[in-house]
Parts: structure tokens; C-alpha cells; sequence
């Protein structure tokens, strides 16, 4: 029975995984169909981006203060304080910044696209869109995928940026080091290829975080609970997707772009 | 494009859900501007074939004919003009929430219509006073009642005049009164204007105001099909209940 129940598992995550890698690759090639949905585009850049944009900032700012305090320690003991700017940059740009805000948004804007989606489906209000001759899949689909490929990269740079000043906000109580020293040490090491393709790579968590969380909202059944569970692993599977991607992502970046 | 074809055909439709067969082999013609009424016991299929009907749901097997249109051969483009004269009133209304109440009226001549902001708002205020709601179109849904919104998704569904009307339980958990209203406007849109309406109810009685046949679901076929009276007088002891519920 236990063995059978197994079995049905990895069935049902593969069958799961086929399905949103399915449902992602209609959501991309829509993308580039007409009718192009710009209107509705804009209005979820603003619920995805703009209402993120608090969250995402003061996350940033404490984890930047978090971050110089902690090497802080390590630093002082091998006499390279003046390194703390660097690995505060380093460590927000290159390695943290883009899982946190994916994470962040994953949390946010994945649980609330799920529920949004999920609310729909069991309303029959996409059901009514389609009777009202809207192809409900561009509309509330791809609009959402879109946004979140657009915005998260955004919400990356402001989180890096917040991060920084937090880490010289501690760093100018902790060590009293002026602005303009916390900045070159903190960018004067920086080459593009430190800082543009993590930050570009944050397309892809929003593309899973847009796909996932509206495969399960679009897809929900079973009423005001199929809504909670929508919402719920809206945030689990696609964190756990970034998380994921995170880790090939680092590897094909260290190889493609070296030192 | 009026040559004496049916308004809506559904031919040897069958539909199952997993192991449950829904509807089977069911065949049906509504003529132009008729009221047709779906009766049936809870489950057996009514909603379903009306989302068929539209093309909401595909059918395992059999043909539906919309107006002369095979719906399940159309791409999406002509589909989405065959539904654009289709209005569908759903259960519980289906308004969108995020938006108001007249918002979601001038949703679909927003979408489909070049129409000026000046002119979608005459027309949004006249489905409204339509259904007696001109004073609640900035209202959200959720602030509606149950009558409401089912008067609401009725002015949204009317926002194109749309030559059919597909409407699934317009009178369920309403009180006699609201209900009553709610048969009233039916019955002044068929009276007025030429709409072919199937609309799927338990409330017999008051279907009667306004519809011209009947038929009854039951165990994924048509048990019945004629007249309230022709009804009453079936063989079949469930046709002749749902018609005898008419007179409660």
C-alpha cells in the first residue's frame, strides 16, 4: 500500500512537472501572439512591482546591515575590514540579492496570483470571460507571467541597492568609514559580468514564479479549499523552484562567465 | 443568416467526468426567439449542457450548431464571434470582483467595441436601468445581494444584445419575490426583443411565465420534452413530478 502510494507520488510530480512545463511554454510562445494585452500588462507590473517594492526595499536594507555585521566578525579577524564593502556588494549582487528578492516575490506575489487565479476558477468569473469572448488564458495568464519576468530583475537591482546602503549605513556606525570609501570599495572591484547576469537571470524565477503560481490558481478545483491549496503551493513549489534553478543557474554563469 | 435554421442544435451529444456519464447521446433543436427550459434533478447534466452550448466544455462525442456554426470546428477568432451573440447568465452571476458593478457591464464593449467612453456609459447605464440597478453601478459585487447580482450578471450578459441567452438557475436561493422579479425581466426580454433563452432551473412554476417547451435531464438523456401540460401527462413519473412541482 505504502509502495503503491509512492509510486502514485512520483507519478503525480511527474505528471505535475509535464504539466506546467506545458502550460509555460504556451504562456511563452502567447506571449508573442496578438491580441497583446498592454493595458493588463501594466496593471499587474504595478500589483507585482510596485506593491512589492516596500517589502523587497526594507528586506533589503536590514539584510545589507545583517550582511556587513556578520563579516563583519570574520573580516576583523584577518585584518581585512576594508574588504567588508566588497563582500557586502559581492554577496548582495553576485549571490544573495536575486534568490532573496525571488523568494520575497515567490512568497507575496506567488500566493497572491495563486488565490487571485484560484478565486476565479471556482467563481466561474474565467469561465465568464471566455462567454464574454476574452481568451482567459492571455488575459490573466500570460499578463502575469509577463509581469513578473519584467518586475523581479527590477525588484533585484532596488533590493541590491537597499542592501548597500544598509551594509554602509552599518558599516559608517560600526567602522566610521566615509561614503565615498564604502562606495569604491564596494564598486570599484565590480566587473558587468558581477553584477548583470545574476541580475539577469532573475527572468527566469519570475518566468517559474509567474508559470507556477498561475498553473495552480488557473487550474484549482474544490472550492474555498482548492483556493487555500492553490495559494499554498503557489509559494512552496515555486520557491522551491527558484531554489532549484538557483543552483544550475550559478554553476552556467560561473562557466560562461569566468572570474 | 435567418433561414429557418434552429437558434441552437445539439446533436447526439455525450459527455462523461471520469467514470460518470453526464449526458448521453442527447439531441436538441431550440427554434429562434423560444424560451427553452432545462429541468432536471440536481447533477444530471443541465449546467453542463449549457456550457457546451457556448463551448465552455468540449463533448466526447456529437455536434453543437450555434446560428448555423459548428462551434467545435470554428478557431478561436470565429468562436469568440459566435460567443459575442451569446449572453451567459452563470449561477451565481460570476461578476469580476475587482471591478464595479458597471465596470463589469462595460467590460465586454470595452474589449470588443471601438465604442466611445461617452457611449459605452449610455449603454452600461441602460442595461442597468434595465435591470433596475442605474443607482448600483459603483457598487462592488460583493456589496450586491443574491437578487442583485444575478440582475447584475444579467445586464452585463445583455451588453452586446446578444440574440441568445444561456442562463443557468437565475431564480436559485432567492425569495419568492426576487425571484418573481427576476422571471419578470425575463419575460419582458422575450417579449421584447427576439431572444432565444434555455435556461435551466428547478423552479418550474415560475419558468412557466415565460417559456414556450421543456425538457428533462435524467440519467444523461431528454425523459421529457414538450409543454408544461404535455409534460404533466408523460409516462415517465419524474417528468410528471418536475411538472407537478410547477403547481407547488
Amino acid at each position: 500500500m505504502a509502495r503503491k502510494s509512492l509510486g502514485s507520488h512520483v507519478t503525480g510530480f511527474f505528471r505535475t512537472s509535464g504539466e506546467v512545463g506545458i502550460f509555460g511554454f504556451r504562456a511563452a510562445r502567447s506571449t508573442f501572439r496578438p491580441p497583446f494585452e498592454f493595458k493588463e500588462i501594466v496593471r499587474q507590473i504595478f500589483e507585482v512591482g510596485w506593491r512589492s517594492g516596500p517589502l523587497v526595499i526594507v528586506s533589503g536594507f536590514a539584510f545589507g546591515v545583517v550582511l556587513a555585521l556578520e563579516t563583519r566578525a570574520s573580516m576583523v579577524s584577518f585584518g581585512a575590514e576594508a574588504m567588508i564593502p566588497q563582500a557586502v556588494s559581492f554577496g548582495l549582487f553576485e549571490d544573495m540579492g536575486p534568490l532573496l528578492t525571488a523568494l520575497l516575490v515567490a512568497g507575496r506575489v506567488g500566493a497572491g496570483i495563486g488565490a487571485e487565479l484560484a478565486g476565479m476558477r471556482v467563481t466561474e468569473q474565467i469561465d465568464a470571460l471566455e462567454a464574454l469572448a476574452v481568451d482567459s488564458f492571455k488575459y490573466l495568464v500570460v499578463t502575469r507571467v509577463i509581469a513578473c519576468v519584467i518586475a523581479i530583475p527590477v525588484l533585484t537591482l532596488l533590493l541590491d541597492f537597499s542592501g548597500i546602503l544598509g551594509g554602509m549605513a552599518a558599516d559608517l556606525f560600526a567602522l566610521h568609514m566615509s561614503v565615498r570609501l564604502f562606495l569604491n570599495d564596494a564598486f570599484g572591484p565590480m566587473g558587468w559580468s558581477d553584477y548583470v547576469p545574476p541580475t539577469l537571470k532573475t527572468v527566469v524565477f519570475g518566468f517559474i514564479i509567474g508559470t507556477i503560481s498561475c498553473y495552480l490558481g488557473y487550474n484549482a478545483t474544490q472550492g474555498a479549499a482548492g483556493v487555500g491549496r492553490a495559494s499554498t503551493r503557489s509559494v512552496v513549489l515555486s520557491s522551491l523552484m527558484v531554489i532549484l534553478a538557483e543552483v544550475i543557474l550559478v554553476k552556467s554563469i560561473q562557466f560562461w562567465f569566468p572570474g | 443568416m435567418d433561414n429557418g435554421q434552429p437558434a441552437i442544435e445539439l446533436k447526439h451529444v455525450s459527455k462523461s467526468f471520469g467514470e460518470r456519464k453526464v449526458l448521453d447521446d442527447v439531441s436538441l433543436q431550440i427554434e429562434k426567439g423560444k424560451a427553452f427550459c432545462l429541468l432536471g434533478r440536481s447533477g444530471t447534466g443541465k449546467s453542463v449542457t449549457l456550457k457546451i452550448m457556448i463551448g465552455l466544455i468540449r463533448p466526447d462525442r456529437g455536434r453543437i450548431v450555434i446560428q448555423g456554426n459548428e462551434i467545435q470546428s470554428l478557431d478561436p477568432a470565429k468562436l469568440a464571434d459566435v460567443r459575442k451573440q451569446i449572453g451567459f447568465l452563470f449561477q451565481k452571476a460570476a461578476l469580476f470582483d475587482s471591478i464595479s458593478v458597471a465596470e463589469n457591464v462595460a467590460f465586454p464593449l470595452r474589449r470588443h467595441t471601438k465604442k466611445s467612453e461617452q457611449e459605452i456609459q449610455a449603454i452600461v447605464h441602460q442595461k442597468l436601468k434595465e435591470v433596475e440597478l442605474e443607482n448600483e453601478g459603483n457598487k462592488m459585487p460583493a456589496e450586491l445581494s443574491g437578487g442583485m447580482s444575478k440582475r447584475a450578471g444579467l445586464a452585463r450578459a445583455l451588453a452586446f444584445d446578444p440574440s441568445i441567452l444561456l442562463i443557468d438557475e437565475p431564480t436559485s436561493g432567492l425569495d419568492h419575490i426576487t425571484a418573481g422579479e427576476i422571471y419578470e425581466l425575463l419575460l419582458q426580454l422575450k417579449k421584447n426583443r427576439k431572444v432565444t433563452m434555455v435556461v435551466v432551473t428547478h423552479d418550474v412554476g415560475g419558468a412557466r411565465k415565460f417559456s414556450d417547451e421543456f425538457a428533462v435531464l435524467d440519467k444523461g438523456k431528454i425523459a421529457g420534452l414538450g409543454t408544461a401540460e404535455e409534460l404533466a401527462q408523460s409516462q415517465n413519473s419524474l417528468v410528471r413530478d418536475l411538472a407537478a412541482g410547477s403547481q407547488t
